[in-house]
């Protein structure tokens, strides 16, 4: 074998080593930033509500103080609410600080301000993208700074359930899936639209947690 | 060249330990999950509502016959991320413990406010030693389980030991008492999530610990049950 194409294999392995250790970590976090769940608010009235909750578990804390605690680590819950017609009625970003919870109400915190009560239905899909802080401090339509996908918050949902003259409560985690850049434009887009053109309506709250 | 120093064979054992580490990667570590607690009242227990949390050790963890013990290591916040309370309990294999959110995880909080709402996380490890915390004044705070939330707690020269290794993988589960401020009288189960553990994650939970121990004069550590077959924990006395 000549020296050349000695050198040029060498060369080679190096390069996918390289390439390799820089990639990897990306395949372990891509889809870690993405869950969604769905609502069922049976007649729209109060007293069906369910709740959510998030817990930052504190993987993206990289520096601590001098006797352990995290100062950085934060991350904001970009959430999207849509209807059963693909509407977004609601989005909004809260930040959760490592090692924090939240709590949100679907009556009080997601649906409560929608952009067009018209458009409220019966059922819905709740997203949820695992963000940087990328405004004051989240800004989920991504006007000014874009949403950097960042792993990974942690979410469970409560679900009232119709059956028959009942509504029993049930809970699951928020279901993950991969995120694509055209859905994640998709969802900053229409949540642009609704805090640009909505007067304040669309805009969900946080709920209580930090 | 010989065949072991064929860069052909380098290219091979470049690429193949490149599909290794994205496939390690990509694969969870399977040894810290997450869940959290909700409505958990001052008086949630006297009213008999509370959140059970159960740790099983599958016996997958087997570096001889039979499977070995495992540590899980519990860490509990409130809702604005300060660590209330830590501790752990050593898990036989097929073993379980069953803990009381209210009687055992957040009664002996640090600061002697029971927290209403925050997240549980545990970390699957293997035993690390006695848990033994020296605090500034009176006796070490110690236990007869091998499993050390704090990690060692700080060396002789006040330094952090941080000797915990995580180690895949006990299993949890957590119910939960749904409601917005207030429960609204139902109780819901899932899962505990898995989520990624960073370095710097694994060595604040347990120097947290140390610092919340070795300030707390017994209060910080998670409180009761009493050992059984299975389950030795290093819970203090119910105060």
């Amino acid at each position: 074998m000549s020296r050349t194409r000695s050198s040029w294999l060498i060369y080679t392995a190096l390069t996918v080593a390289l390439v390799c250790l820089a990639v990897g970590p990306m395949f372990g976090q891509g889809n870690d930033v993405y869950q969604l769940t769905y609502y069922n608010h049976p007649s729209n009235n109060v007293g069906q509500d369910s709740t959510y909750h998030i817990v930052n578990p504190g993987s993206a804390v990289t520096t601590l103080n001098r006797n352990g605690v995290p100062v950085n680590g934060q991350l904001c819950a970009d959430i999207y609410v849509f209807n059963d017609d693909e509407q977004e009625v609601a989005c909004c970003g809260c930040q959760l600080t490592a090692d924090s919870e939240t709590t949100l109400s679907l009556e009080k915190d997601l649906l409560a301000n929608p952009v067009n009560p018209a458009n409220l239905t019966h059922t819905g899909v709740i997203k949820i993208i695992s963000g940087n802080l990328n405004g004051a401090p989240c800004d989920p339509a991504a006007d000014f700074n874009p949403v950097v996908p960042t792993p990974d918050l942690r979410a469970w949902a409560t679900h009232t359930q119709s059956e028959g003259a009942t509504t029993p409560e049930t809970e699951e985690e928020f279901a993950p899936a991969p995120l694509s850049a055209n859905e994640l434009l998709f969802a900053e887009n229409l949540c642009s639209d609704i805090i640009n053109q909505g007067s304040g309506k669309g805009i969900c709250t946080c709920g209580y947690g930090d | 060249m010989s065949q072991t120093g064929n860069p052909r064979w380098l290219t091979i054992a470049a690429i193949t330990i490149c599909l290794l580490v994205i496939g390690g990667a990509a694969g969870a570590q399977d040894v810290f999950s997450v869940t959290y607690f909700s409505n958990n009242l001052a008086n949630a227990h006297l009213n008999g509502w509370d959140q059970r949390v159960r740790i099983v050790n599958p016996g997958v963890y087997a570096p001889s016959y039979p499977p070995a013990e495992m540590c899980a290591m519990i860490y509990v916040f409130d809702n604005v991320q300060e660590m209330k309370d830590c501790c752990a309990c050593e898990i036989s294999s097929n073993g379980i413990v069953d803990l009381s959110v209210a009687h055992n995880l957040t009664i002996n909080s640090y600061n002697g406010s029971k927290p209403n709402d925050g997240d549980i996380k545990v970390i699957s490890a293997v035993p690390n030693g006695t848990f033994f915390v020296q605090p500034p004044q009176g006796p070490p705070v110690t236990s007869n389980a091998p499993c050390d939330p704090s990690g060692g707690g700080r060396d002789k020269n006040g330094n952090y030991v941080l000797n915990i290794k995580p180690t895949p993988d006990l299993r949890a589960w957590s119910t939960h008492l749904p409601g917005y401020k207030q429960s609204d009288g139902s109780t819901t189960e899932d899962e505990f999530q898995d989520a990624s553990l960073s370095a710097a994650e694994l060595a604040s939970l347990q120097e947290q610990c140390t610092n919340i121990v070795e300030n707390g004069s017994g209060v910080g550590i998670c409180t009761g049950p009493f050992p059984n077959s299975s389950t030795v924990c290093d819970f203090t006395s119910i105060p």
